[in-house]
């Protein structure tokens, strides 16, 4: 019963919040909305004895991710109405797929995950020409765990999962690797890119190899050639926003 | 737990929530006369014995104060800000035990409003949740001094989260739950000789230091108060609050300090354990409230010191402590407490072994803390920065340059 | 005093089954603590080198006498390395990266011969390693082929290239390694989360790379369009991944496939799951009509980081779908079927078109791209052992091809210092024959022509497609192709027979660049005219986990 009612109670506001940060036309307030979502979330979570991943959910979505998203959004001043509007033939295109989206989720979950089969505890036959879905439960799993589900985790993760974890730390490493880049204000010059390096006397990769075309090498002065690049490359970019 | 009676959830609700604002509202007068004490002032002195009821007189104050709000905020959020500080500020005191077993009307319970199985995760996102008060304060304020001190503390808060959350791993990972019960009980035992403190902050003790460190920033106070910083920001965050919105953000600020204190006690210095000297039963469940009271105390005294002797420590320089030495050594700590239990569970150690490693560990990761450290001090003037520098922080926001200007140092 | 600790067994590791991507790995991390440590670098080269040498020893002494020999040849050419170019960084960065791909290369090979080479007649063995992560067959193993030989193409080639634009930064050459590894990894990936984790790790190293050039507004622009196209387009994959799950309760690829078959299986939500699975891949390999982010990504990029997008992220791309399709939904084919031939219908009669009309060369290569994506498609669709060794075996031309073409253009881009046009291919032939010949060869292998890789590869997925009773689909690609041989032949004749326009200086053509665009040029003649040892890896290739 208690299961029940908050159920209800968070995915109405899931449900809601959702619609509400589409809706709202303050990018903060939409921004807020999400973290109420993201919170009714972590509670259908806790509906579900999750409690690790629910308080996961609220510690890294609602914790972190939102703040600094909020952060970003504070940093640049794009908190202003005008910012956020959009054409509407594009509005009428997204509620239209998102409807039609809505429409077959519906039409695809109705059915088999409202059978009474599907009901956990129930012992109803499923029948084989219907498309119902038996219960698969977590209960058995998570009743010897205790802890909110945290020992299965980790055994899954350290266990059958070992491979995906160890990309996922390549993953932010290329991350960290990233936002290192975009957030540094000024390239250094890597310290040999002197100019009496690039003129030609340090072998390029691969000289070892072969050195049949390595005649037709004419490099220009780096220096004024690497200025003209950029310049060139504004330049036409220019021209193409004026157009 | 679910055995008990109807009552006994209630019960322990509301016990536990007026202690702490009992505690919280004797902090706000005693930081008054001891920091009054330590500048040869006298404090408040007025109202009641020592002046003790002053701060009663104050929450009157300002309840009974005009509320002004300024028309250019946006209001929803404006006066949601300081609520979800007060509430964040509350409910992460819901697992941590102020005492012991008690025993009343026949039932046998914890005295805590909940013992949740993750719990220790449980602060973490509550603390994580609070950033939002004093953020969307500064925001919604729509005022620059407000949104810089808010822009301040998010990011102060989300960098030493990290770092206390890495110190809360160790804890974790020492003991092999999230449960604050467990970690409490985990400790109540004696440390590596009869007699020592089966305390955390002995076996853990560079995650105590990251903690500590991390926990004052988190509840910013001084020196760490970077967010209020009257002396640049005018009020930082609160400036456009008045009347009692701006009592919450004062609420939620003690309390903090209560609950970052009580936290610390549970988390590092067995909770509410502690000697019973043979007491008879009847009188023996008070000792566990005492000794959690006088432990806590202690660190709000901390707290209270801390304010009243250092000054405010520069952002930058905030910034690279939490970044470059507590985040890298916290994260070095969590790896040597997971190798020593490893071992642990595979061996059995002896008492000289395991102190070896202790003493070893603790070499390392104070050689790591204190070379890290060094290359920060040489630089002890404020760099020179070209302003085009800063707004490059912003990319792409030429036109708000000077907001990010200011935002960015 | 420890409470709940639950004795985890430590899981079986298989190294072989992912020894290849260790080597680049390894060299991505190690390289990026090289450019940290600064003047240092001996300092990291010298211990790093050491405890590769001794894992080398260690690895011949239990009789692994290849991967033993690549670790100590690695461990003793980076201290090496560091050594021999004392000012120039940037120069073991590259050196270092080009010989862990070559050690990724032998590594795979060693992996061919020693784990999975077919006994006598028949497919090769296939290995599901690392508990239902990772599967080691044919389109493992010709992914990897294909990534790791772009990869080392792509890294001569750019380096002087990115140094006169003044866009080298000492990151480029490991995050170009871990992306390679991403692909890679998405080859061999056989369960759906591993899919995803290894779809991003490249993509991320991607969105980087293409707003590499910061200065630049367009490589701006191609990073920034790349970074949200492309996250909409994962978000919608995992969307669909979460809705197959909902329906089977596994994310192992085979299970899935097993399980989708069962009647207790509901139908629908697998097919809401795969049509959102399928718009995901859509936009990863660019197929019409998602392939809009293509062009502009594709000329706002680094010519080098193109040639490496275009070449290899099609074959991750292509390998993750004939893995998705052909594993884990091939009982749901009378959906997914009729979906991909249209797409792959519009994809080539549309990229075809659109590269007529196109100035600009590396936009002519973005269509271009698109429409071999359509290509590659046909032996998707063919669903057949065939028509998978058809579609391996055509990405693997097809990147090389395409490395070609894009070497030739870095030269070209290098005398321009801006985009080239066909004002700068006039007369080419008489001024760099040798240039204008492997760019024209580059081309004939891409339209098609006879005597050279792109031909066979061609051939063989339009039998695989005809085989398969498409003959609609192949009768386009036909048409298509005559349609994009035009604008591939226009590109050989304005170089040939147009007198060159006033005095332009000559392409700039670095030592490394000559060497990568001469390998590619005569691989694409030896995949054109030799092309039976390839072709019987390709057969013994058709075969999966399943």
């Amino acid at each position: 019963m208690a299961e029940a009612v908050s159920f209800w109670v968070f995915a109405v506001l899931a449900l809601g919040s959702a619609l509400a940060v589409v809706a709202m036309r303050n990018i903060v307030h939409a921004a807020l909305m999400l973290v109420l979502n993201l919170l009714a979330i972590a509670g259908l979570y806790l509906t579900l004895q999750a409690t690790f991943i629910s308080i996961v959910q609220v510690l890294v979505y609602a914790g972190a991710i939102m703040v600094l998203f909020l952060f970003v959004v504070m940093l640049l001043g794009v908190d202003r109405d005008d910012t956020l509007t959009t054409a509407p033939r594009l509005t009428a295109v997204a509620v239209a797929g998102a409807a039609l989206l809505a429409v077959a989720l519906l039409a695809a979950f109705v059915g088999p995950y409202t059978s009474p089969a599907s009901v956990c505890g129930a012992d109803t036959e499923v029948a084989a020409s219907s498309d119902a879905v038996r219960c698969i439960g977590l209960d058995e799993v998570y009743g010897e765990d205790g802890q909110g589900g945290v020992v299965l985790l980790g055994e899954q993760l350290f266990g059958r999962y070992t491979f995906p974890f160890e990309l996922a730390a390549l993953l932010l490493t290329v991350a960290t690797i990233g936002a290192v880049i975009l957030a540094r204000r000024r390239d250094l010059d890597p310290e040999d890119l002197d100019p009496e390096d690039l003129d030609g006397s340090e072998p390029p990769p691969g000289a070892a190899g072969l050195g049949s075309t390595s005649s037709d090498a004419l490099d220009l002065d780096p220096g004024t050639a690497a200025a003209d690049t950029e310049l060139v490359l504004d330049t036409a970019a220019d021209d193409e926003r004026e157009d | 737990m679910s055995e008990h009676a109807l009552w006994v959830p209630f019960f322990r609700a509301i016990v536990v929530f007026v202690y702490f604002l009992l505690v919280t509202a004797v902090l706000i007068w005693a930081e008054r006369r001891i920091v009054a004490r330590m500048q040869a002032r006298l404090g408040p002195n007025r109202i009641g014995p020592f002046g003790a009821l002053q701060t009663l007189v104050d929450g009157v104050k300002m309840f009974f104060k005009e509320d002004v709000t300024p028309a250019m905020v946006d209001r929803p959020v404006f006066v949601l800000a300081p609520l979800i500080g007060v509430i964040a500020g509350f409910l992460s005191m819901a697992v941590i035990p102020i005492g012991g077993e008690v025993t009343l009307f026949g039932e046998t319970f914890t005295l805590v409003v909940s013992d949740l199985n993750v719990g220790v995760l449980w602060i973490l996102a509550m603390g994580s949740i609070h950033v939002y008060s004093v953020f969307l304060a500064g925001w919604s304020s729509n005022s620059p001094y407000p949104l810089m001190g808010g822009v301040r503390a998010s990011a102060q808060m989300i960098s030493y989260e990290i770092a206390q959350g890495l110190a809360v791993a160790s804890v974790v990972i020492y003991t092999g739950s999230l449960r604050v019960g467990d970690i409490v009980a985990a400790q109540s035992g004696d440390g590596l000789f009869p007699g020592m403190p089966g305390w955390n902050a002995i076996v853990l003790f560079p995650a105590f230091l990251i903690f500590t460190i991390g926990m004052v920033a988190e509840a910013g106070r001084p020196p760490f108060d970077l967010a209020e910083a009257e002396g640049e920001l005018v009020g930082g965050f609160h400036t456009e609050y008045s009347g009692m919105k701006f009592g919450m953000f004062m609420l939620a600020e003690f309390m903090n300090v209560v609950t970052m204190s009580a936290i610390m006690v549970t988390l590092f210095f067995g909770g509410p354990s502690g000697p019973t000297f043979g007491l008879p039963d009847a009188v023996a469940w008070v000792m566990p409230m005492f000794w959690f009271f006088v432990k806590m105390s202690a660190f709000i005294f901390f707290f209270i010191l801390l304010r009243g002797a250092l000054p405010r420590y520069r952002y930058d320089r905030l910034m690279s402590l939490g970044w470059k030495v507590l985040v890298p050594v916290g994260l070095v700590w969590a790896l040597v407490t997971a190798a020593i239990v490893l071992l642990e569970e595979q061996t059995v150690l002896t008492t000289e072994v395991r102190i070896g490693l202790g003493v070893a560990a603790a070499v390392l990761v104070g050689a790591l803390l204190f070379v890290g450290a060094a290359p920060e001090d040489a630089d002890a003037i404020p760099d020179e920065r070209d302003p085009q520098d800063d707004a490059a922080q912003a990319p792409g926001a030429a036109d708000r340059a000077e907001n990010a200007e200011e935002v960015g140092t | 005093m420890f409470l709940a600790q639950s004795a985890l067994g430590v899981p079986d590791i298989a190294w072989s089954s992912f020894a290849p991507e260790l080597v680049p790995t390894t060299a991505a991390l190690v390289l990026l603590l090289l450019g940290v440590a600064g003047r240092r670098r001996m300092a990291v080269a010298a211990p790093v080198g050491l405890a590769a040498v001794a894992l080398g020893v260690w690895l011949i002494t239990i009789e692994l006498n290849l991967p033993g020999a690549v670790a100590v040849v690695l461990g003793v050419a980076l201290p090496a390395l560091v050594v021999a170019f004392p000012r120039t960084p940037s120069l073991v960065q590259a050196w270092g990266a080009g010989l862990a791909l070559a050690g990724a290369l032998v590594l795979t090979l060693w992996q061919y011969t020693a784990v999975l080479a077919p006994v006598g007649e028949g497919p090769m063995l296939v290995q599901n390693a690392l508990q239902g992560s990772i599967a080691n067959d044919g389109i493992a193993l010709f992914t990897r082929l294909t990534v790791y030989v772009t990869a080392l193409l792509v890294i001569p080639m750019g380096y002087g290239y990115l140094r006169q634009r003044r866009i080298y930064r000492s990151e480029f050459e490991p995050l170009l390694l871990l992306a390679t590894v991403g692909m890679a990894a998405l080859g061999t990936a056989n369960d759906l989360i591993t899919i995803f984790i290894a779809l991003e790790v490249f993509t991320l190293s991607l969105y980087i790379l293409a707003g590499w050039a910061r200065r630049d507004r367009r490589s701006e622009e191609a990073g920034l369009k790349y970074f949200v196209t492309s996250a909409i387009a994962s978000a919608v994959l995992l969307y669909g991944m979460a809705l197959v799950y909902v329906a089977t309760g596994t994310v192992d690829l085979p299970a899935i496939g097993l399980t989708i078959g069962l009647v207790t299986t509901p139908r629908s939500v697998a097919a809401i799951g795969l049509a959102l699975i399928t718009v995901g891949v859509a936009f990863k390999v660019s197929l019409a009509p998602f392939h809009l982010w293509t062009p502009d990504v594709y000329q706002g990029a680094p010519t080098n980081i193109t040639a490496f997008m275009a070449a290899a992220t099609k074959a991750a791309g292509f390998a993750v779908i004939l893995r998705l399709y052909l594993v884990a939904f091939p009982t749901l084919e009378a959906l997914w079927v009729p979906v991909l031939s249209v797409l792959a219908a519009i994809t080539m009669l549309y990229g075809a078109y659109l590269a007529i009309v196109q100035r600009d060369l590396k936009r002519i290569l973005a269509y271009s791209s698109i429409t071999h994506a359509g290509y590659a498609t046909i032996g998707v669709v063919a669903n057949s052992a065939d028509g998978l060794s058809a579609t391996l075996w055509y990405l693997l031309t097809y990147a090389i091809g395409t490395a070609a073409a894009f070497g030739a253009l870095i030269a070209l881009e290098r005398r321009r210092q801006g985009e080239v046009t066909f004002a700068d291919l006039r007369g080419l032939g008489r001024e760099a024959p040798d240039l204008a010949a492997v760019l024209a060869l580059s081309m004939l292998s891409l339209a098609g022509i006879p005597a050279t890789a792109g031909f066979v590869g061609k051939l063989m997925v339009f039998r695989a497609g005809i085989d398969a009773g498409l003959t609609w689909l192949v009768v386009i690609g036909v048409v298509s192709s005559v349609v994009a041989a035009f604008f591939y032949l226009r590109i050989a004749g304005v170089m040939f027979l147009e007198e060159p326009t006033g005095e332009r200086g000559r392409p700039q053509v670095s030592t490394g660049l000559s060497v990568t665009v001469s390998v590619s040029a005569v691989l694409v003649i030896y995949l054109g005219i030799q092309p039976q040892l390839f072709l019987d890896l390709a057969s013994n290739a058709a075969a999966l986990v399943r």
